[in-house]
């Protein structure tokens, strides 16, 4: 009964706690991310066998045989506002691309950086996002888009 | 036995809240971003006619004949010739109103009888690109150049040549 009792204690002590975190965290002006510029893997010719885009987070595009890559790509652009010298962790969701007719595709996103240590001031700090897409065989044309979630997570 | 068994479940209780003290929990801002990307269709080309030459009578001399886009022949000097003749000729489907580039990969082919004998072919076509219809559909034609040699040993001659098609 008296361990019980001490396990009920314990329990109401944690309690206050994540209050008083967020109250610390308000206090060091959390880092905020912010979106500039769209990923474009551009215009690719489909082929009967499907294959891989790779755009690199610099924006150089390499297609896989048979498929051919006819220009328009364009790395991500983000930045990031926060205090100097805090040290971000730079986290990427994959992306569903859709045509508006029911095909889809998923492109894999990846930063140029997985960390940074910050700089100070207003946008000062960027990395851009290249991504890996996947082409079935004979995968519909049109126009896809799809939007991605970026986390820049700081300790 | 019960007792002292609540009793250590309550210090493991205590040695995790000790930790969850000890570590300040991670924080995350988030963005979205978009992708996108545009997908044309594969292109197929498909031969809807060969370069036929018809039929061709030899000379004493070498000569040509040549078959234009419009499946037109010209015989060459000394030879006689008869027969239909035909250009080859492609069907391209692709994405609609796309321009396309097309290429003949082998523009000079030898045509053999299946023996030792054999005639040079000059390939050539006016369609270096088009735009493709509403539809995605196009065509091409091929006109070819024969070279029958002086005394051309009779038989059946063939040869194959292969074209490119892609976007532009």
């Amino acid at each position: 009964m008296r361990a019980i009792s001490a396990m009920a204690a314990i329990a109401l002590s944690l309690s206050p706690l994540p209050g008083h975190m967020a109250h610390a965290d308000t206090r060091k002006q959390a880092p905020i991310v912010e979106a500039a510029t769209d990923i474009s893997f551009g215009t690719i010719a489909a082929s009967a066998a499907g294959g891989t885009i790779e755009l690199t987070p610099s924006g150089a595009v390499r297609c896989s045989a048979g498929l051919q890559c006819l220009g328009g790509e364009r790395a991500g652009l983000f930045y990031v506002t926060g205090p100097k010298d805090y040290m971000v962790g730079i986290m990427l969701a994959p992306a569903q691309l859709t045509n508006g007719r029911g095909e889809s595709m998923t492109a894999l996103p990846k930063a140029s950086q997985s960390t940074m240590v910050l700089d100070p001031g207003k946008r000062k700090n960027k990395f851009s996002v290249g991504g890996k897409l996947t082409l079935s065989a004979a995968q519909p044309e049109g126009a896809y888009t799809g939007s991605y979630e970026v986390m820049v997570e700081y300790f | 036995m019960t007792n002292k068994s609540v009793q250590a479940l309550g210090l493991t209780a205590m040695l995790f809240a000790g930790a969850a003290l000890s570590i300040e929990p991670a924080h995350a801002a988030s963005a979205t971003g978009d992708a996108t990307v545009k997908i044309l269709r594969a292109i197929t080309v498909t031969k809807s006619s060969d370069l036929d030459f018809g039929k061709i009578v030899p000379s004493a001399a070498a000569a040509t004949v040549a078959i234009a886009e419009d499946n037109s022949r010209v015989c060459g000097s000394g030879l006689s010739c008869f027969g239909t003749t035909t250009a080859g000729a492609f069907a391209v489907v692709g994405a609609a109103n796309e321009t396309v580039t097309v290429a003949i990969d082998n523009p000079s082919i030898t045509l053999t009888d299946g023996g030792s004998n054999s005639m040079a072919v000059l390939l050539a076509t006016t369609t270096s690109a088009m735009t493709l219809s509403g539809t995605g559909d196009g065509s091409f034609k091929v006109a070819g150049t024969l070279n029958v040699g002086a005394n051309q040993a009779a038989g059946t001659y063939s040869g194959q040549y292969a074209v490119s098609v892609s976007y532009q």
